[in-house]
């Protein structure tokens, strides 16, 4: 059953166009993450889901209503902003409880003390309940934020950047918390984030947005197989998809400052970037024919693997190696792109020119 | 550039030993980071070296002058700051020359440093503009700028990632690590995020209430923890870790008491060792789908498996404990019944939280 | 999944429509608006009514000739007037400076740690919550010529004794200390919070990147106080022009009337001889001046927040 559906939500603050034409829908019980850089828009999305921001055009349904026009209290949605917007001189179960008090959801005291209790076991913070939020540490407030919106139990969570505040291994762990919520209640969740990990981490599938469009809209393993735009590409990934401005030749496509042709679908001095996930880049540290050669720019120790980025001229890409190759900083390397795991964007516009290869999704 | 010593560093704040007897060296061009927990007195320090902090008592070095009672500015120490030191009224090239006008330097002396910086650093588009107006990546950039252009003896940095947003903090790291070998300046770099350290460390220098817990290559560190403390720190997932009794029978985990089979040589250095009891802990990369053989292998309940790009890893249940390993990419959709923990990379710790050898 | 909720909680709709967030808004801040209205507008607009007006409150009964400008071009073509301002003027300018050079100088000495700064502090507070004429009085009597403890002072360095308030140029300057000793503990406050907002880091790194002491003083501290410090000084330039009573109780505005300054001239003009006409054009031309200089002062603020 659709939950949530949004279609043409367009938004804009003064000149600026903070929504263009947003569709999505949201089935029950499903995890979405909405991913995006700063700026893109998923804030105002959020808000506007939640009733805070007006839509200039397009619609909200929620349960096939049309909620477009009602405020905040009439929508049966809770969200949880990257602030922790608590009561500070309420101790943490008035905090929690205080959507159960409040006179749109009123509930019996008993109940209300049940639902609390419950609600901050799941987010282990059941020893915190006499405390006053001024006395929590920042992992512990941000729990306090989102057992308040679970005890509500409402239609839809709208959970925007809930964990960015919070250092790594806090974030796994509230990352393990948040899903274990939504599997034991069913929840029906929208997780806006601009962290790919944390959000493939949650998500069971990912919304793509930038500038206010969205990009794509689909599971994990269908983005890598057929991401639909350059941006998907950039969002996506750790580290993300290679990129390489080339230029189309007529008979394929010529990378800038590369001896490396490719076939491909350029038209004769077409603009194009020529898309790899990094996985796919083939590497020796030894000169081997049809490979280019590159420099080691930096690198990064992962614990068990580590990163490297290569340059040439002004074309640079990164990718996870063994521990065991011997690229150290400023060391040669070779590469090649293989013809059938590349994709073709308009280096314009930044729309995949072809569909190339149909890929097994990882 | 110069080679740091520490001897028998102490720092006390009242009763609080908030530096406790530390002795290490750090070489010419290396890149040191200080890891630890808050208060785990990484931060006194590299206050210490910068001569920001006086050590109540122990000596510093720099090659073979001792500085440790030298005010900062007698150092030639160039530090940058976790919140942004840069001066809000000076422009950056007026920010990177305040060092170089300090000492007194010539004009045009300053403009050839200035213009050097400006290519390593490539701030072109900002030598003019405020720190104010500048994203935080940029104004960090330029911190460290106006900290490398006196061509200081020793580079500290005190956290300088961390009130930057997690977006540009990935670039700003590779950017970092770039830099510091392209400079080969020695540089002690102070954080309590681990996979900084790990990223950008030659050496990774871990801390816990004052004293030094392990000092090693990032690999070190990651491969062969000393204690508990390192292997939990260390590492993202988090190690898996367990609760674990020792018989003659062998090796049970939890309050469940699983029991795993676990090779001979580890046995044998179990029953030397006298333990009954201690914890058993296997990284995520290196627990995966067990074979026929269900040697060193646990069983699977509860199973969530979710995928990260490529990689895929599994949630379940050990004993009541959510324990978290890989899968390979290319397995279809139905879960493995049993883990395998490989042998060569399980840590054994002593219920005082020791590592004990069992190689 | 969806059981646990009672039934009814779905019928949020139901709430009822309340008062439009505009209107709430305007209901708050009413009150604020009406005691703004009756105690800043209606005096104004009477004070600009009045200066049109031959009109003495001694003699209401005469009633309110409408004369238009005239109470303006009357005072403004009056040589003594202008004296007054030129006088005004150099009080303000002295005075100000004293403050500011000595106030900047002893918050900087305030900055370092000693014993007993807290309770030297709050003494260096007193003068300002002293009431002025008092102060004047205070101050009268030390510069008294015969018995003053400042000619005492003045003969036991070797000097001849001064006649410190007989002579207009010396009592300006008379006058100047005692406003600069009433008012420096207000720059000093002010340069205090405007130095403890540097933050650490930034004197540090000064120290770290090799800065003496004054370099970090000419190059961090002072411009980086400088807001503050702008509006300290609009607002003593502000107090200064307003000066009356430290004249009323050490001068008396004389010799003659050559040290009355100009708000002493108004409450001359308006109390002494019941000009009440006169006395509100003047007090609007005082008006334009402060309001004059005070978006001067705004400017600079805002170019300051621009430029960063």
């Amino acid at each position: 059953m659709t939950v949530l559906r949004l279609s043409g939500l367009s938004k804009s603050f003064g000149a600026k166009q903070a929504l263009r034409q947003v569709d999505l829908s949201l089935e029950e019980g499903e995890v979405l993450a909405l991913l995006g850089p700063t700026g893109a828009g998923k804030t105002t999305t959020l808000r506007c889901i939640a009733g805070l921001e007006k839509p200039d055009r397009g619609s909200v349904h929620l349960d096939n209503r049309d909620v477009t026009a009602t405020s905040p209290r009439e929508r049966d949605v809770a969200v949880v902003f990257e602030g922790f917007n608590l009561l500070p001189t309420l101790s943490v179960f008035d905090n929690i409880a205080f959507p159960l008090r409040s006179p749109v959801y009123r509930r019996p005291e008993d109940e209300v003390r049940r639902e609390v209790v419950q609600a901050a076991a799941t987010l282990r913070i059941g020893h915190l309940l006499d405390r006053r939020i001024e006395q929590l540490s920042g992992g512990e407030k941000q729990r306090v934020a989102i057992a308040r919106a679970l005890v509500r139990r409402p239609r839809v969570y709208l959970l925007d950047e809930p964990l960015s505040a919070l250092d790594l291994k806090l974030r796994e762990s509230l990352q393990g918390e948040i899903k274990a919520m939504y599997q034991a209640t069913g929840a029906t969740v929208i997780y806006a984030s601009h962290d790919y990990p944390s959000a493939a981490a949650i998500a069971t599938r990912m919304a793509l947005i930038e500038g206010g469009r969205i990009l794509q809209c689909a599971t994990i393993g269908e983005i890598i197989a057929d991401p639909r735009h350059a941006s998907v590409g950039r969002l996506v990934g750790s580290p993300s998809m290679a990129q390489f401005p080339a230029q189309g030749t007529g008979q394929g496509v010529e990378i800038d400052g590369l001896p490396m042709r490719l076939p491909g679908p350029g038209e004769a001095g077409g603009r194009l970037l020529v898309g790899i996930w990094p996985e796919d880049i083939e590497l020796t540290t030894r000169p081997t024919d049809g490979y280019a050669e590159g420099r080691v720019w930096a690198t990064d120790f992962r614990g068990r693997d580590k990163a490297i980025e290569v340059r040439v001229g002004s074309q640079r890409f990164r990718k996870v190696v063994e521990l065991d190759l011997q690229a150290q900083q400023g060391d040669p390397i070779w590469f090649r792109l293989p013809p059938g795991r590349v994709f073709h964007f308009d280096a314009a516009t930044g729309e995949r020119i072809d569909h190339g290869p149909t890929r097994r999704a990882a | 550039m110069a080679r740091v010593a520490l001897d028998h560093l102490s720092v006390r704040f009242g009763q609080v030993a908030a530096v406790d007897d530390i002795s290490i060296a750090f070489e010419q061009g290396e890149f040191i980071v200080l890891l630890g927990p808050s208060g785990c007195g990484k931060t006194t320090t590299l206050r210490c070296i910068a001569g920001l902090e006086q050590p109540t008592s122990g000596k510093i070095f720099f090659d073979q002058d001792e500085v440790s009672h030298l005010p900062p500015r007698a150092r030639q120490v160039a530090m940058v700051f976790q919140f942004v030191s840069l001066y809000p009224h000076l422009r950056v090239r007026d920010n990177i020359a305040f060092p170089l006008r300090a000492r007194g330097e010539g004009r045009a002396e300053i403009e050839r440093k200035i213009a050097w910086m400006s290519k390593i650093f490539d701030l072109g588009d900002i030598l003019h503009r405020r720190p104010g107006t500048l994203p935080p990546g940029a104004r960090q950039k330029a911190a460290l700028a106006r900290a490398v252009v006196r061509e200081p003896r020793v580079l500290l940095l005190d956290e300088p990632l961390s009130a930057i947003d997690e977006q540009f903090r990935e670039e700003m790291r590779w950017e970092l690590r770039h830099l510091q070998k392209e400079l080969g300046m020695t540089t002690v770099h102070v954080t309590h995020d681990q996979r900084e350290a790990m990223s950008l460390a030659d050496r990774v220098v871990l801390m816990r209430a004052g004293r030094i817990v392990q000092a090693g290559t990032p690999r070190e560190l990651f491969d062969d923890p000393v204690d508990e403390f390192a292997a939990h720190f260390i590492g993202s997932p988090s190690v898996n870790l367990i609760d674990a009794s020792f018989s003659e029978d062998g090796v049970a985990l939890g309050e469940a008491g699983v029991p795993i089979r676990l090779p001979e040589r580890h046995l044998e250095a179990l029953r030397r060792s006298g333990l009954r009891r201690g914890r058993i802990g296997i990284r995520p990369h290196s627990l995966r789908p067990a074979g026929r053989d269900d040697h060193a292998a646990v069983p699977v309940e509860r199973p969530i498996a979710y995928a990260v790009g490529r990689e895929r890893f599994l949630d379940f249940e050990l004993s009541g404990q959510t324990w978290r390993g890989v899968l390979p990419a290319d397995a279809g959709d139905s879960l493995p019944e049993r883990m395998q923990l490989d042998p060569a990379r399980i840590f054994y710790f002593t219920p005082e939280g020791v590592r004990l050898p069992v190689a | 999944m969806r059981q646990a909720i009672p039934a009814g909680r779905t019928a949020a709709h139901a709430v009822p429509r309340a008062i439009s967030d505009r209107t709430i808004c305007g209901l708050f801040m009413a009150p604020a608006l009406a005691i703004l209205l009756l105690m800043v507008a209606y005096p104004f607009i009477s004070l600009l009514y009045y200066s049109t007006l031959n009109f003495s409150i001694l003699n209401p009964a005469k009633g309110s000739e409408f004369i238009g400008l005239q109470n303006y071009t009357r005072l403004l073509s009056r040589e003594s007037v202008w004296e007054r301002f030129v006088f005004t003027g150099q009080f303000v300018l002295a005075t100000v400076v004293v403050q500011f050079c000595v106030g900047v100088a002893v918050a900087y000495a305030f900055q370092r740690n000693f014993k007993g700064r807290d309770l030297l502090f709050t003494i260096a507070m007193l003068p300002m919550m002293l009431c002025p004429i008092v102060v004047g009085f205070l101050w009268r009597y030390m510069f008294n010529s015969e018995w003053g403890v400042v000619n005492y002072l003045v003969t036991l360095l070797g000097f001849g004794k001064i006649d410190w308030l007989g002579v207009p140029g010396n009592a300006l300057w008379a006058v100047v200390i005692a406003d600069a000793w009433m008012w420096t503990p207000f720059v000093i406050l002010l340069a205090t919070a405007a130095f403890r907002g540097i933050p650490t880091d930034i004197n540090e790194a000064a120290e770290i990147d090799g800065a003496s002491p004054f370099f970090r003083f000419t190059r961090v501290t002072l411009p980086m106080s400088m807001p503050i410090l702008l509006i300290a000084f609009l607002l003593r330039l502000i107090d200064a022009f307003k000066q009356s009573d430290l004249f009323f109780a050490m001068t008396g505005g004389g010799p003659g009337s050559d040290t009355e300054t100009v708000a002493f001239r108004l409450g001359k003009i308006a109390f002494s001889h019941f000009y009440t006409g006169q006395a509100s054009a003047f007090a609007v031309i005082m008006l334009v001046i402060i309001i004059g200089l005070s978006l001067i002062f705004v400017r600079l603020l805002t170019q300051q927040g621009r430029q960063d």
